[in-house]
């Protein structure tokens, strides 16, 4: 393995990354500079807005227009790489750097088959169609793709996330590079898929000894898979150093509040878990809902899809119940079911102990407001052509508040988010996603409901506006003894602000405890993998 | 940097979006953001061009009875005279000044768009937004709509101009009913695509009724891209109206329309070549301005 | 891909039958008796009356309708009531000629608005950005005829160097045909060639900004790769299906264009069969120009799901 003293492969010098912009110029990156050796894998970790993207496209030289490199060096084995000539650094591309991205829904040409879009790395570096093809099928199972024969002469929309990220790194393995950057390649992966990838990108490091530029948003991963830490925030670098130690002891401000923020998988549990009541707010027994029930065609009858398939939990009042489970396992359509968007197939919900179904439609609507929903994306749950006081004065005129008392109450729903009165006249895209969120969840407020439902609430935002969200939700609870249904696919998350937690696969709850029960002594198989594939920060206290 | 949004899961995270947040929140202000949008196409190169022309043109096509009063039929002896000081278009078969007959002309394709566009645009909209309100209706419109998307324009010009005979009623007619698809179907894609919006959810969720839900939510942020079909469909027209007047089936004579003059031009054309000179500038004028607001439109409410 | 065609089929059968209905209706509902204009102005009330029924005009009108659509599936097109012979002849001897001009019109509108397209999708110049949309702004603010127009007076009468009036086929002189149908076609095409362009344009310069493009970038892979094999091979299905629309334009553009150019194909049976009420021709040519724009769409989709393998696979 490398020594210390080994040269490294990439020196990167006082970079600086300035975007001309109408508004004036910006500059993305400044002054950035950092060593990879080979076999290092160097995390770069920050929020959003902190230049980590643009640094890594910087040095394979595809900054996006308006930007330029205005300063620095990137030395790749001794040779500048900002002073040869674009078709020089063609060739370097790929061959000596080369770089994964994060979406696998769009890294992949959806047109072209997998085999000809792994060749074709090779095949424009110079080598033989029949050799990039056997190479290919060495490739595919190097990166863990079965069938690997079969495989290749797919196309990726019939591949999942994880396999398309497998065959986004087989193409960038193609002509054996020295450093392989990889932009964000887990973000958009379930968990257990997300421990696959990073596992194979440590057994690639420990079998080829390339040098590896991780860059993530998820502390969590640095702990688990880097060896070095570059922090960075606003377009510099805050602080530098082995993993451990920055995890453990970091040195500035911004890296010590980032730290503080971030959920750990060992931070105290909450401790003001409600006495359980005889009627929960909530309750679901045997809930089930069918997805497939639109009629494609005039001849067949859809196979029902039981997207929920018998689900049974309640929340008390004062209580948080997470739901937690990966992409598809329904709890997002379980969610909606609750609150009428999908039409339950099977089972009762009862709210107060009153099931729905027995209702009358008034009844029903007037009991739907106590349980509201908050949204999960911010960018997209307000309507971007009212302003915030007018998405908050519908909700508040839905449930009967008079006219002359809307712009007063929406004030109040304001304060309790706390933003001030003057943003209910601005419109949404004057908001950032943390304020956006406390928009909706006023708007959800706004009724005064019992309940709130919240789908991944939090996981568009940055760690440390996550923190103020969360707290904001743990406070709202403490003065309105209100129940949420809280869901997420975030362990971390789950673990600092719930009372109780719901694992979900498939369409059922495989387990249900408290959080202390779950997360310490799981008993489903499932809850144990999620739990051992969660990145965890302890890791760096190696 | 990309626009792009990554997905974790269900969900989507920004990415490095700095640079577009930080330009928003200064300008974070409660503007009208429907009259920026707008407005703001008028200030690009291409958008003042074409509201210049259009002005030019409209301010011509009023006033034209007040610069020449007579009308466009004046005969004369000089017939086919050549573009000059005195006829700055030349003169027609019956010694008619081309430039009078021209704006005469441009005021009967006006008066024309005027009626046509806005009754299609607003029945095509309306027809294609059903579907927010009633699921089989709006899959019967949509079949009847195809059907008339079957028939391309001046072929459906043919057929209306064969039952109600030709002139003005079959122009605004066959244009009306031409142009029910393009909106019908843009305001069903644009139903479509707002219905997987969150706020519209939200909406429905809080238990607002479909038809608020329709006009407050999803009409406002369905308008852009009809508007700016709109303008494009302004140039269909124009053409339906030129195609069917040249070959016969439009505005008869004496008056005249851009189409109908083209169509005497033609049958001129060898051995009067500057005949068309007039209709040929002020028709290409006319669909420019137009196009060029449409395109400035697009730029602009994309651009966001 | 069978199956596919298979389930498009209803909706097809259903917009070919409600087109025969409307097609059968709407002469109909014209004013005018033919059954007068044939027997002429001087005619007794019995002589209109034995031409009527001569024309089977008498008959109600729904065995009119099941009368002439039998006769359709058998080949027997009807009779026109104003040429007075059957109305296969008429079409027939008119049919090359259109569909010569819509033919090279469809090669011209293809090549051009392809062209175009990826010009104004690969350009990174800002002026030759603003050139090329200067372009097509140009174009489409132009109709089809006009450019016929314009051309004929540039090439026909400024600067003679084609013929601006009359045809000839191609099979009987190709030479001297194709002389006689470059000018009508490539107004025709240019006419139609522009939006075809923009959206290939737009739709390149959009998936410029995607992952895959980067991807491919990051390979190594030199611009002209990256804007062939990537970015145009992938925007291709979206301008199939424009070009495929435009089709039907073409054909009702080719009956102005013919007018200009003097040539006698089917357009001009069209008008003749307006003006003298010949339901029979009318009948047929206008299921004739659905039963195009059918076809067209359908081999679209077609060639869209040959493109673009997600569009087949979930099919």
């Amino acid at each position: 393995m490398s020594t210390v003293a080994e040269t490294p492969l990439l020196q990167v010098d006082d970079l600086q990354v300035t975007f001309q912009l109408p508004a004036g110029p910006l500059t993305a990156v400044d002054g950035v500079s950092f060593d990879v050796r080979p076999g290092q894998i160097l995390g770069i970790v920050g929020e959003s807005g902190s230049g980590k993207s643009v640094t890594s496209r910087a040095i394979m030289r595809m900054v996006r227009r308006p930007g330029e490199i205005t300063r620095g060096r990137i030395r790749f084995r001794g040779d500048d790489l900002l002073r040869i000539s674009e078709r020089e650094m063609q060739a370097v591309r790929g061959t000596k750097i080369a770089m994964i991205f994060q979406d696998p829904q769009s890294a992949l040409n959806p047109v072209l088959r997998v085999k000809e879009q792994v060749t074709e790395a090779m095949r424009i570096h110079g080598l033989a169609s029949k050799d990039a093809e056997r190479r290919t099928i060495e490739l595919l199972t190097q990166v863990g793709i079965p069938n690997p024969e079969e495989a290749a002469e797919k196309y990726p929309h019939q591949f999942s996330g994880g396999m398309r990220q497998r065959v986004v790194i087989a193409i960038a393995l193609a002509n054996n590079p020295d450093v392989l950057i990889a932009d964000e390649p887990t973000t958009a992966l379930d968990v257990t898929v997300q421990a696959q990838i990073l596992k194979l990108i440590r057994d690639l490091r420990d079998e080829l000894g390339i040098g590896v530029i991780f860059i993530t948003h998820d502390m969590g991963v640095v702990a688990e898979l880097c060896d070095d830490v570059v922090v960075m925030y606003h377009g510099s670098v805050v602080e530098r150093g082995p993993v451990r130690q920055v995890l453990t002891a970091p040195r500035e401000k911004y890296t010590i509040d980032l730290m503080a923020a971030i959920p750990k998988m060992d931070s105290p549990l909450r401790e003001d878990a409600p006495r359980p009541q005889h009627t929960p707010v909530l309750e679901i027994r045997d809930l089930r809902t069918d997805l497939n029930t639109q009629r494609k065609s005039l001849f067949r009858k859809p196979t029902p899809f039981f997207a929920v398939n018998g689900v049974s939990l309640h929340v008390d009042e004062g209580e948080t119940l997470a739901l937690v489970g990966e992409s598809g396992c329904g709890k997002s359509t379980l969610s909606r079911t609750v609150v009428g968007i999908n039409a339950p197939t099977e089972g009762e919900i009862l709210l107060d102990g009153r099931p729905i179904g027995e209702m009358t439609l008034r009844e029903q609507r007037r009991v739907a407001r106590s349980v509201q929903y908050v949204f999960q994306d911010p960018y997209s749950s307000l309507n971007p052509r009212r302003t915030a006081g007018q998405s908050l004065e519908e909700a508040l005129s839905i449930v009967g508040v008079p006219k002359r008392e809307l712009r007063r109450r929406s004030e109040e729903l304001m304060d309790r988010v706390s933003l001030p009165a003057e943003y209910l006249d601005r419109y949404p895209y004057a908001f950032s996603g943390g304020q956006r969120q406390r928009i909706g969840i006023a708007r959800a407020l706004a009724s005064d409901p019992r309940m709130l439902i919240l789908d991944e609430p939090v996981s568009a935002l940055d760690v440390s506006i996550q923190a103020q969200i969360l707290d904001l939700l743990t406070e709202l609870q403490r003065e309105s003894n209100l129940a949420y249904l809280f869901i997420s696919h975030d362990l971390a998350v789950v673990r600092e602000i719930s009372h109780r937690v719901a694992v979900m696969y498939k369409g059922q709850l495989v387990e249900q405890g408290t959080t202390a029960e779950v997360f310490g002594t799981p008993r489903a198989e499932y809850t144990k993998s999620l739990l051992a594939a969660t990145p965890k920060l302890d890791k760096a206290s190696r | 940097m990309s626009d792009q949004r990554h997905q974790t899961g269900n969900v989507t995270v920004p990415s490095t979006n700095t640079l577009r947040t930080i330009e928003r929140r200064e300008r974070g202000l409660a503007l009208n953001a429907t009259a920026k949008r707008y407005l703001g196409a008028l200030r690009t190169g291409r958008g003042l061009t074409g509201l210049i022309f259009l002005l030019a043109l409209v301010a011509l096509a009023l006033l034209a009875p007040v610069l020449f009063p007579g009308g466009y039929d004046q005969q004369s002896a000089q017939s086919f005279a050549a573009p000059s000081a005195a006829h700055l278009f030349g003169t027609d078969e019956l010694g008619r000044d081309l430039l009078v007959r021209t704006l005469y002309g441009l005021r009967t394709d006006f008066s024309i768009i005027v009626v046509a566009v806005p009754i299609s645009m607003i029945l095509g909209t309306a027809l294609g937004l059903v579907g927010a309100l009633s699921r089989t209706a709006s899959a019967v419109i949509q079949r009847l709509l195809d059907i008339i998307l079957g028939f391309p324009g001046v072929i459906l010009g043919i057929c209306i101009v064969m039952i109600i005979g030709p002139g003005w009623l079959a122009l605004v007619t066959a244009i009306a009913i031409g142009g029910l698809p393009v909106f019908g179907r843009q305001a069903r894609a644009a139903l479509l695509e707002q219905n997987t919006r969150e706020y519209v959810t939200a909406a429905r969720t809080l238990g607002v009724d479909k038809k608020t839900v329709l006009v407050r939510h999803i009409l406002p942020n369905a308008i852009d891209p009809i508007l700016v079909n709109g303008a494009l469909f302004v140039v269909a027209a124009i053409f339906i109206e030129a195609g069917l007047s040249i070959i016969g089936l439009g505005i008869q004579p004496p008056e005249p329309s851009l189409g109908s003059l083209l169509n005497v031009g033609m049958r001129f054309i060898e051995s009067a070549p500057m005949y068309i000179l007039g209709p040929t500038l002020v028709l290409i004028l006319l669909s420019m301005a137009f196009s060029l607001l449409s395109d400035a439109l697009n730029d602009s409410v994309n651009r966001k | 891909m069978l199956r596919y065609l298979l389930s498009k089929l209803p909706s097809v059968l259903l917009v070919l039958v409600a087109t025969s209905i409307i097609a059968f209706v709407l002469p109909r509902l014209a004013p005018g008796d033919p059954a007068s204009t044939i027997a002429g102005p001087d005619a007794t009330p019995e002589q209109i009356g034995e031409v009527r029924a001569r024309l089977g005009l008498d008959q109600p009108a729904l065995a009119q309708y099941f009368t002439w659509l039998f006769g359709v599936f058998r080949g027997d097109l009807g009779m026109s009531y104003i040429f007075n012979r059957p109305v296969t002849e008429l079409i027939g001897a008119r049919i090359g000629s259109t569909v010569e001009l819509a033919l090279l019109a469809a090669i011209l509108l293809i090549i051009i608005g392809l062209g175009l397209g990826i010009l104004g999708g690969s350009v990174r110049s800002r002026g030759g950005r603003v050139a090329v949309d200067s372009v097509n702004t140009l174009l489409i603010a132009i109709p089809a005829f006009l450019v016929g127009l314009l051309l004929i007076v540039l090439l026909g009468v400024v600067w003679p160097v084609l013929p601006v009036s009359g045809e000839l086929s191609l099979f009987e002189n190709p030479s001297l045909g194709i002389q006689y149908l470059i000018l009508p076609a490539l107004a025709l095409g240019l006419s139609q060639a522009p939006s075809v362009a923009r959206l290939l344009q737009t739709t390149m310069l959009t998936t410029r900004g995607e992952d895959f493009v980067d991807l491919a970038v990051a390979k190594g892979a030199s611009p002209t790769r990256v804007t062939f094999r990537h970015v145009f091979r992938t925007s291709l299905g979206a301008s199939v299906v424009a070009i495929g629309l435009r089709i039907g334009d073409l054909f009702g553009g080719a009956v102005i264009v013919e007018a200009i150019f003097a040539r006698n194909g089917l357009g001009q049976l069209a008008v003749q069969a307006v003006n003298m009420r010949d339901y029979q021709l009318l009948q047929v040519l206008i299921m004739g120009v659905v039963l195009i724009a059918v076809i067209s769409q359908l081999l679209t989709e077609i060639a869209l799901s040959a493109l673009d393998p997600r569009v087949r696979l979930d099919a």
